[in-house]
């Protein structure tokens, strides 16, 4: 759904079923915004977070949660936080909000 | 000697007290260990709970919103990807509150009405129902023709077949059959045996699964759930006079089998 709200509305988008799948996808090219789930199967969104950073990337981070977006977004001081479940248009606006904040 | 008694018993009298408040900050840490740990139960709980009903929702509003503002800019096989979607987490949803109500609704060692009926429509009726949500997986009904009409609750019966066969779905890969065997057991039960070739079981878990809201190591790794199905199959077969059981097989995968009294009619 979030996919197919994000190419119709002209963003390019990767998608990833875990935090794994997101790390791979990280190496094989540079994305300016990671939506991340909080939970995920095999690697959670918190682990993949500190992951992420401590291998050098650092895209801009939007997290997405059913539960503690907030707390999660002041935890691991991110841009941004919506909490689940949302409007994709808004989460759409979120999103090219904090890349432009990023200058990206 | 006065002074010196006196100053004696001044010295045990604060040492006793020193002791006594030693103990209660003692107690205190011990109440403030507690509270910690029941409010990280009580906070992972909550996040699961919330995560399970809120994500379905997600789905169904984001998917219905986009159909509702963008259907004329949407390919149509994009359409009918959003349409689908919006179907199958309605019916995750309803599945998860079904089973959620039952275990409010029927209380531990609470009996209910049984009838007649016969097992074989409620099985084919969920493995249409798991196929229509998941047409790749192969589900082989082994059931024997002289099965006996057995006692039970149908709405009941269903939704433990249901949550066995959706179990079984969920931790197996989708290349591995799920088969259900269904043969009576000496003469008052009759058996049904729901075996996949999934993740299996650890011994040490094979008694908790049917405990609400446990979820194996292994299960949360595979996929996502409140872990409620099997304990509600337990407490409404309970209720029946039926029971559960589960398997962790040598050669992997799981076998959950379960037990209902055959239909004997009072005249016989």
């Amino acid at each position: 759904m979030l996919h197919l709200s994000m190419t119709s509305d002209g963003l390019e988008v990767g998608t990833a079923r875990d935090g794994m799948e997101a790390l791979e996808q990280l190496s094989a090219a540079e994305y300016d915004v990671v939506v991340l789930d909080l939970q995920m199967p095999r690697m959670d969104g918190r682990t993949f977070y500190r992951e992420m950073i401590s291998r050098g990337h650092s895209p801009q981070v939007v997290i997405l949660s059913a539960y503690g977006a907030e707390e999660a977004r002041r935890e691991l001081k991110v841009a941004a936080a919506v909490p689940k479940p949302f409007d994709p248009d808004m989460l759409i606006e979120t999103v090219r909000k904090v890349a432009a904040a990023a200058g990206k | 000697m006065d002074v010196l008694a006196r100053q004696a018993a001044d010295l045990m009298e604060r040492a006793q007290a020193e002791q006594a408040l030693r103990e209660n900050e003692e107690c205190l840490r011990e109440e403030r260990d507690k509270l910690e740990r029941s409010l990280s139960v009580k906070d992972e709980f909550l996040g699961l709970v919330s995560h399970e009903l809120r994500t379905p929702i997600t789905t169904i509003l984001g998917n219905a919103l986009l159909l509702q503002r963008r259907a004329d800019k949407l390919p149509d096989d994009s359409k009918k990807q959003a349409l689908g979607d919006v179907v199958s987490e309605a019916e995750r949803l309803q599945r998860i509150i079904e089973n959620l109500l039952l275990l409010s609704r029927v209380g531990v060692d609470e009996h209910v009405d049984a009838e007649p009926l016969r097992l074989r429509p409620i099985i084919s009726k969920a493995v249409e129902n798991l196929q229509r949500r998941n047409p790749r997986r192969v589900v082989e009904v082994t059931c024997d023709s002289e099965v006996p009409i057995v006692r039970g609750q149908p709405e009941f019966l269903s939704l433990v077949v249901d949550n066995l066969v959706t179990n079984a779905d969920k931790y197996s890969p989708i290349e591995a059959p799920i088969q259900i065997l269904v043969h009576p057991n000496g003469s008052d039960d009759v058996e049904v045996c729901v075996r996949d070739y999934g993740i299996g079981l650890e011994e040490s878990d094979i008694e908790q699964v049917f405990t609400p809201f446990f979820r194996s190591t292994r299960a949360k790794s595979q996929a996502k759930g409140l872990g409620l199905g099997l304990a509600v199959c337990k407490r409404v077969l309970d209720a029946q006079d039926g029971s559960i059981r589960a398997i962790a097989r040598p050669d992997g995968g799981s076998d959950f089998i379960f037990s209902v009294k055959r239909y004997k009619d009072d005249a016989e």
